[in-house]
């Protein structure tokens, strides 16, 4: 039992309790804090071992710590902390229960040692964001995460029916690299890149995550993606399909990115983007290049954060949410531009910076293998990650002209929480070993050599450059630029509502033929019931099932029989 | 123990039904505490021959001391104390959430004692109707059965008046049909082989094997059994009738009625006729039937705006299922039948009394009319949430469990039947989770529509009365818990099944 103590999720799953019975006295976050906090502790003491119980007959190994969910699970405790502290001013105990059932399932999921468990918590995780979603509140929250649900739905019967035929084909009890071209093998990784939002299953992502909460979506962009990612490592190490997939991942949401004019969707194109340097990564499959993908998810995991708290920040402060209304509200907000400006440039990889010392290592990691297409590709996405945030959204959001928005002060825990990840993506970025000494795979790496430095600044000088020449040209235009989510949103829709239409001109034709009967019989069953009631209102009466079909099926089931019968022995 | 809890568990109730009215006419107060005290007794003894089923191994009991295959006889193993148990727990739950009252849906004309104890017997009699066919070794035994339940059943669905009377008269064409064929049936089978008793007739059909009639037999009972079963395309009644039943007599249909025709269908046709060649055609038809309804009540329950009726449809899909798992007929798949109708069965209860009960106090039974219920009775709504998501298939709870078997039965199956079982029961989870979370989403997410406020027709405070709020929850409860020990049940039904197939294979010469 004590050990059920250790496991990090715990503190959060009993945070959701202690926020639930007393959801109507307090606001839940100093309850989040605390506990993301004890998770935090937990996993900073280095926990160790396995946690293992025999429910309903399956062996379920709840905790398996090893380097690589160690890391996972330690960031993700992070951003929690974070989040909650960000959120603090404005978040409700639903939102806040939300989150923390978010949270503590996405770190529960990479702890977990064993197929189901794992399954459990996906899913967990999938209904918990969704909540999340939904806390937005607006009716495209809701829509959104209808869109969501069925995409996660699909995703999650994917992953179910992947385990449940490696389980039945007698494979492994407990999670471990799959054998290639199975059908296990593909349905997982079908489940796992819908999770990691790999185009084309990618669109859920800037769908859903800008329509959440502010606070919503800095939890929002931590966990699910990046779960996906801890998959990738764990379960398909050096699949090679990974690899254009990964390159060309990377560099589309840097073009759809650069394009984009709400501040939040831009940020979520630019999860998809940085996650391809992962999947590539994952897809080399070397010592170094795992390594390059799992710390450039500890990092990207941090400056995530502080890009969305940055866009949040912008709109706490403003109420809007869209680069061509935005414009010259720097002067108010000082601090968090600042911040903004730390993840900005540890997301174009700027030295000095967290998203320096990890995406570097995937850079040079594909170098090693000579895989020169995938390294021109992730350097073309590196510039334009900086032309879009780095450059663009805080030009166009934060700089350029005015245009006499009003602005509000910000709360104090939201710009606490800003400095706290501004300060730990410099951290990362200023002592790349205190991320290289959690690494899980044995290969070694230094950042700063002459020609990374070298190299990172002069990418990073060209692009401004050009931005600065062609910055009109980049100027944002209101408007939405659908991407494959056009699939599900035009024609898919067209189909559903022509079904409907004609189901509806279906269904009167079936009711004169049988209707009259039955409203005869009920009008004569409610006199004789209740003699002189008012007239009721009157029901949908959609899709009603009918009981001559029920006789007349069994009537022909009958007869079919004795015909068979019959037919067989005539006499 | 053994001697009398056979006995008792039959007689209980039959005699409780003729003298709860009597008593409700004289006392009422003390009548609802009798009639409850009754369930709970009726419980305590099925929990007992479940006990000892499961402790000594199955009871043969011969009622009135004349022993098969001339007497009629009743037969407890883990299969048949395991529904018995279920029956008698969900009586005790709608038996409290009678107190509700008889007419919950405002339709009925004027409530008194006597009638609300009428309404008490007939709940009785319904139940003892349901435990004489799940005990009863005897085919035509369990045609007089299905009689008493189905009469009973149609009083408590025409209690309602208005629109629930003509459901029950539509219940009673459907199920006068069922009764007849299944009538029918057992006439060929006492024709050919002389005897009604069911390890006497597997013992002589091989016999008979030949004979043309025996077809005809097996699909008589089958089609009768199908019809009270709802298997698609039978299912007519089950719509309007879950509907329109009032509230306490709804959660206890829905949850069991269906249920335990499908169980006399695992009996008859799994069991004793599963050997004959028109039994083997007849359950791989079913697969395919049961295919067609896992789809149909899924596609048909999304395209709902009603609450309850959308519920009444997911039940058609839950029945398909079930008789997927009958079909099959494998170890696996007779655990993943058993444990669906213990999951359904408990989720649909609770959905059935939370909605209900939400449909009578708010006046409206269209998914808007749940806005902002979540925040006003978030325990009962918490309760309602796990029902649904064990109807989804979502781990821990018992849901989760049953798909589980069916979809691990349908891979060890294979074939086309095996992979279209499969196939049909993700969709059927995708659908549930699409449906079922429209209304969740309502509950937690949205703010109760402006025109509500205003009229103040919501009033504030809890959504449900105790009667219904604590069976609600007290479901919600079991069904994670059954979840978390379903393996113990795995241990426990199956060598009953295996040691049963087993038994009547030996005894076929």
């Amino acid at each position: 039992m004590s050990a059920l103590f250790l496991h990090p999720a715990f503190w959060l799953f009993a945070g959701v309790v202690v926020v639930f019975a007393n959801r109507r006295r307090m606001p839940g976050v100093p309850v989040g804090v605390i506990v993301a906090l004890g998770a935090l502790l937990a996993l900073l003491r280095g926990v160790e071992g396995t946690l293992e119980t025999s429910v309903a007959g399956f062996r379920l190994v709840w905790f398996h710590a090893d380097r690589l969910s160690l890391l996972f699970a330690l960031v993700f405790a992070i951003v929690a902390l974070l989040g909650f502290l960000y959120g603090s001013h404005r978040m409700r105990a639903g939102e806040t229960i939300a989150a923390l059932l978010y949270a503590g399932s996405a770190i529960a999921t990479v702890l977990a040692g064993d197929w189901i468990t794992f399954f459990v918590f996906w899913e967990a995780m999938a209904l918990s964001s969704l909540a999340l979603i939904w806390q937005g509140g607006t009716a495209g929250a809701r829509r959104a995460g209808m869109r969501y649900l069925l995409v996660h739905g699909a995703g999650g019967a994917l992953l179910f029916v992947g385990i449940a035929l490696h389980l039945a084909g007698g494979g492994e009890t407990s999670l471990g690299a799959l054998a290639s071209d199975s059908p296990p093998f593909w349905l997982i990784l079908g489940a796992v890149a819908i999770n990691a939002a790999i185009p084309p299953l990618h669109a859920w992502l800037t769908d859903a995550y800008p329509e959440a909460s502010t606070s919503g979506s800095v939890f929002l962009s931590a966990f699910t993606t990046k779960t996906a990612v801890y998959a990738l490592l764990r379960l398909f190490p050096g699949t090679e399909i990974l690899v254009p997939l990964g390159a060309a991942m990377a560099l589309y949401g840097v073009v759809f990115a650069v394009i984009e004019n709400d501040i939040r969707r831009l940020l979520g194109y630019h999860i998809v983007s940085q996650v391809g340097y992962m999947v590539a990564a994952v897809g080399i499959g070397t010592p170094l290049a795992l390594n390059g993908a799992a710390s450039h998810a500890f990092s990207h995991i941090l400056y995530k954060a502080l890009l969305f708290m940055g866009a949040g920040a912008a709109i706490e402060a403003t109420g809007l949410r869209r680069l061509s209304d935005l414009g010259g509200v720097s002067r108010h907000m000082r601090f968090a531009v600042a911040m903004y400006a730390v993840g900005a440039l540890s997301i174009s990889g700027a030295p000095l910076f967290n998203g320096f010392i990890s995406k570097s290592m995937i850079v040079s990691a594909a170098a090693e293998e000579h895989l020169l297409w995938t390294e021109l590709l992730l350097v073309l996405a590196a510039v334009g990650t900086f032309l879009s945030v780095g450059l663009k959204l805080p030009w166009f959001a934060f700089f350029g002209e005015r245009r006499g928005v009003a602005v509000r002060p910000l709360p104090t825990n939201l710009l606490a929480a800003m400095g706290i990840g501004g300060a730990l993506c410099l951290l990362y970025g200023l002592f790349p070993h205190l991320l290289y000494s959690r690494l899980p795979y044995l290969a070694t790496y230094a950042p700063y050599t002459l020609d990374h430095v070298v190299s990172a600044a002069q990418l990073l000088l060209a692009t401004g450059l050009v931005f600065y020449l062609a910055r009109r040209k980049l100027a944002p235009s209101p408007g939405l630029a659908l991407d494959t989510d056009w699939l599900y949103r035009i024609p898919l829709a067209r189909m559903v509502a022509a079904t409907t239409r004609a189901l509806a001109a279906v269904g009167p034709v079936v009711r004169t033929l049988r209707g009259e009967t039955v409203a005869r019989l009920d009008s004569a069953a409610r006199r004789l019931a209740a003699p002189g009631a008012p007239p009721r209102r009157r029901e949908s009466f959609a899709f009603r099932a009918s009981i001559g079909w029920t006789v007349l099926f069994a009537a022909v089931a009958v007869v079919i029989t004795w015909l068979v019968v019959w037919l067989r022995n005539p006499g | 123990m053994r001697d009398v809890l056979p006995g008792l568990l039959v007689a209980l109730p039959l005699v409780g039904a003729a003298l709860v009215p009597l008593l409700a006419a004289l006392f009422r107060r003390t009548t609802r505490a009798a009639a409850l005290a009754l369930h709970a007794a009726i419980f305590a003894a099925a929990l007992g021959l479940f006990w000892s089923a499961a402790v000594a191994g199955p009871i043969r009991y011969a009622v009135g001391g004349w022993p098969g295959p001339w007497g009629i006889e009743l037969w407890f193993d883990g299969l048949s104390t395991l529904i018995a148990v279920l029956v008698a727990g969900m009586a005790c739950f709608a038996s409290f959430a009678q107190t509700f009252g008889p007419d919950p849906d405002r339709t009925a004309p004027g409530s008194t004692p006597l009638r609300e104890g009428l309404l008490r017997g007939a709940l009785l009699l319904l139940v003892g109707g349901l435990l004489g066919i799940v005990a009863t070794r005897d085919v035509f035994n369990l045609f007089v059965f299905l009689e008493i339940s189905s009469l009973a059943a149609y009083t408590l669905v025409a209690s309602g008046g208005g629109r629930s009377t003509v459901a029950a008269f539509r219940y009673l064409l459907a199920g006068t049909a069922a009764g007849s064929l299944y009538l029918f049936g057992v006439g060929f089978l006492y024709a050919l082989t002389g005897t009604l008793n069911m390890d006497d007739l597997a013992a002589r059909l091989p016999s008979v094997e030949a004979d043309a009639a025996l077809t005809v037999a097996v699909v008589l009972i089958a089609v009768g059994l199908s019809i009270k079963a709802a298997l698609f395309p039978l299912h007519g009644w089950l719509p309007d009738t879950y509907v329109y039943t009032p509230t306490p007599a709804a959660g206890f249909i829905a949850a069991v009625m269906a249920k335990v025709s499908a169980y006399a269908l695992l009996r008859l046709l799994g069991e004793v006729l599963a050997g004959t060649d028109a039994g083997a055609v007849v359950l791989e038809i079913m697969i395919w039937l049961g295919v067609a309804g896992v789809v149909a009540g899924g596609v048909l329950a999304v395209a709902q705006r009603a609450v309850t009726r959308m519920l009444a449809w997911s039940s058609i899909s839950a029945m398909g299922m079930i008789l997927i798992g009958v079909g099959m007929g494998s170890a696996l798949a007779i655990t993943g039948a058993l444990f669906h109708m213990a999951a359904h069965a408990l989720a649909k209860g609770c959905l059935f009394f939370g909605a209900g009960g939400i449909r009578a106090l708010e006046d409206g039974d269209e998914v808007d009319r749940w806005a902002g219920l979540g925040s006003r009775a978030p325990w009962t709504l918490a309760a309602l949430t796990v029902a649904g998501l064990s109807m989804i298939g979502i781990p821990p709870t018992a849901g989760f469990f049953s798909k589980y078997y069916l979809l691990s039965a349908s891979i060890t199956a294979g074939g086309p039947a095996g992979i279209a079982a499969f196939a049909a029961i993700i969709l059927s989870s995708l659908l549930a989770t699409v449906y079922f979370l429209r209304v969740l989403e309502a509950a937690w997410f949205r703010a109760p529509a402006e025109a509500e406020r205003a009229s103040s027709a919501a009033p504030a405070g809890p959504v449900l009365p105790r009667p219904l709020a604590l069976p609600v929850v007290g479901l919600a409860l079991l069904i994670v818990l059954t979840g978390i020990f379903a393996r113990p049940f795995e241990r426990h039904v199956l060598p009953d099944w295996e040691t049963g197939t087993a038994r009547i294979a030996a005894e076929a010469p």
